[in-house]
């Protein structure tokens, strides 16, 4: 039974009921532990299969040498946490740890339990002064959301995101920022405070429901139910921390969706104030996933726009007015820029948004992808247009790129072996941030859909407006034309890893390609 | 280093390693360079972790020396044997730097 199960639901199964998966095979070991490690619940399965005699001793060898980067991997992003934590706060700036660096150290036993890809800190005061305050202590700025900066690490190359809001759209949930600070708590651990539970409950709600369209990996699911087991909610608080912020709708929604997917289940008198608050279709819609829990697990696509609709009933001329209109730090800015900018941002969402859900809610027929190329540049009829659903979730990387620094995305395919493994976790920047070049690793549009594969025609080999080309490592032959217009985004880093192999990997790549190109065009006319 | 110049300097923990207790054990973690090298970090013992939290800029070795004998049952001069060699290495990785001259 175990067996014609998938390795995500074996895992999922196992978070559920406690029962560690049983692999037939050494393989089937190897893929649980990949999807394990992309879910950030490796160390835990570690944990768990310690002494299970149905794990070969090489995987379980394999796991014990996961959990011991990924305790490396946390104290080091600790460390970073700390180390901007205690710069701005000898500036006078109040601020604290989010997120991972926030729950790692309370919710868990080990940091290496809690992977996290980079470290968040909420600052509570002047945040256009925090942001050059790290610039003058040579954190390289990456890029910026609206509500976010994310910076680097001149020690340890790891990546700092300096909030000034919990969520995009800021001021939608409005920030108590005083009641917050006065409700933290001092800890003596790595960070030196972090928030109470109740605000960490009510953080991860709108982060969970807001920022990700309640589509998140197994170990955030989890942060809910350690919450409940391992923390004293104080429900009336959680209620007023919700209210005061307009988050009552996310709380309902996360708490709804953390039980149906990790069995989450907070303390009565909570969850009874939170069941009445889901507004109906957004409860219909929710209702409509739960019988299939992992739609609502990466790397399932969000529906972030249908869920952030549903998130603020009474207030979407706000949600709408705040995604086009991004307030500025503090700094006047001239209005004619603002007004670019908000023409920028709408048009974007109508782009990205607006009319692939218009063209999947009343069926129209997506505008072809065209003809592909075959690798000599003859004109074949491709393969049959993407459909509505996946232009929308084309279109949901495509705006989350465009609004995050990067994005993270597990790796499912094995054609880039040895550089990417199925289950590692790459970052993602778009090209504006980080334009492509010969020998990335990049995400484009394929006519079969989305796919990570490595330039190995670009510039600076390719010359401007010629056609670029891409390979997957471990494919003898490259891909079709794309054009620069086709790349949605450049990996920029892999999780765990200390750097991607570019430039000498995509030269063996091209020089491999170009053999295979030479081979079929010698193979076609004795076939003929 | 000498183990009577070890004793008698004052040194300082870098800030570029950080030491972190997990569970039973103590681990020492190098915070510059990308990832997580795992060759890198270094396990520590009961005794080593508490030299390594006593390593504050202030005091000296042989103060370091009187916590440790009266913290663990250790005698003295093992104690500055094992407390010199761990110093050595310390220096060798760039854990610690010398806070000021030893004195005379």
């Amino acid at each position: 039974m175990w067996k014609s199960k998938s390795p995500l639901v074996l895992v999922h199964r196992w978070l559920l009921d406690g029962e560690p998966p049983r692999p037939g095979d050494s393989l089937e070991a190897q893929a649980i532990v990949a999807v394990a490690s992309g879910q950030g619940v490796a160390g835990l399965l570690q944990d768990a299969v310690r002494s299970g005699p149905d794990w070969p001793a090489e995987v379980r060898e394999g796991l014990v040498h996961h959990r011991r980067a990924s305790l490396v991997a946390g104290v080091q992003r600790l460390d970073l946490a700390a180390r901007v934590l205690n710069l701005l706060d000898r500036k006078g700036l109040r601020a604290l740890p989010l997120k991972g660096a926030a729950l790692a150290e309370s919710l868990y036993d080990s940091v290496a339990d809690r992977p996290m890809a980079d470290v968040d800190v909420l600052v509570l005061d002047d945040a256009v002064g925090a942001r050059t305050l790290l610039r003058e202590h040579g954190f390289a700025e990456l890029g910026w959301a609206d509500h976010a900066v994310s910076f680097a690490d001149p020690l340890g190359g790891g990546v700092v995101e300096l909030h000034r809001d919990l969520t995009s759209c800021p001021g939608l949930f409005p920030l108590d920022r005083e009641g917050l600070w006065a409700r933290s708590r001092t800890s003596s651990a790595q960070v030196p405070k972090v928030p109470s539970p109740e605000d960490l409950f009510v953080q991860l709600s709108l982060h969970a429901a807001f920022q990700h369209g309640l589509v998140l990996s197994l170990v955030q699911y989890l942060d809910f139910r350690r919450l409940f087991t391992r923390m004293q909610l104080d429900p009336r608080r959680v209620a007023a921390i919700a209210a005061a912020s307009c988050a009552e709708v996310p709380v309902a929604a996360a708490l709804r969706a953390a039980e149906a997917v990790v069995g989450a289940r907070p303390p009565e008198a909570l969850a009874e104030r939170f069941r009445s608050r889901l507004p109906l279709a957004l409860a219909r819609w929710l209702e409509g996933r739960l019988g299939d829990p992992l739609s609502l697990v990466t790397p399932a696509p969000p529906a972030l726009a249908r869920v952030r609709w549903g998130l603020v009933p009474g207030r979407r001329v706000e949600l709408v007015r705040r995604s086009i209109f991004v307030a500025g730090e503090g700094a006047a800015e001239p209005a004619a820029r603002r007004a670019l900018v908000a023409f920028a941002r709408a048009s974007h969402l109508v782009r990205r948004w607006a009319l692939p859900a218009c063209r999947s809610w009343f069926g129209a027929r997506p505008p072809s992808s065209g003809p592909a190329a075959t690798p000599e540049g003859k004109r074949l009829e491709g393969p049959p247009p993407l459909g509505p659903e996946a232009r929308i979730a084309e279109a949901i990387l495509a705006d989350c790129l465009h609004s995050f620094p990067h994005v993270r995305l597990t790796v499912t395919g094995e054609c880039m072996g040895p550089a990417l493994r199925p289950g590692d976790t790459v970052l993602v920047a778009e090209p504006a941030l980080r334009p492509p070049r010969f020998g990335d690793v990049v995400l484009f549009r394929h006519p079969e859909g989305l796919r990570l594969h490595r330039l190995v025609w670009a510039p600076p080999l390719a010359g401007a407006g010629s056609a670029w080309r891409t390979k997957g490592d471990r494919s003898p032959r490259w891909d079709p034309h794309i054009s620069s217009g086709d790349v949605l985004g450049t990996v920029i880093a892999v999780e765990g890893r200390e750097s991607v192999p570019g430039f000498s990997t995509a030269l063996r790549s091209l020089a491999q390609a170009l053999v295979a190109s030479a081979r079929d065009r010698l193979a076609a006319p004795a076939r003929a | 280093m000498t183990p009577e110049q070890a004793l008698a300097g004052v040194y300082a923990r870098s800030d570029r390693m950080v030491g972190r207790r997990v569970a039973d054990e103590y681990i020492l973690v190098p915070i510059v360079g990308r990832g997580a090298n795992l060759d890198s970090i270094f396990n520590l013992s009961r005794v080593a972790a508490f030299i390594w939290e006593s390593i504050d800029g202030r005091r000296d070795g042989y103060a370091i020396i009187e916590a440790v004998t009266s913290r663990f049952e250790v005698d003295r001069r093992q104690a500055e044997d094992d407390y010199c060699h761990f110093l050595e290495q310390l220096v060798t990785i760039e854990a610690v730097f010398p806070a000021h001259r030893p004195r005379e």
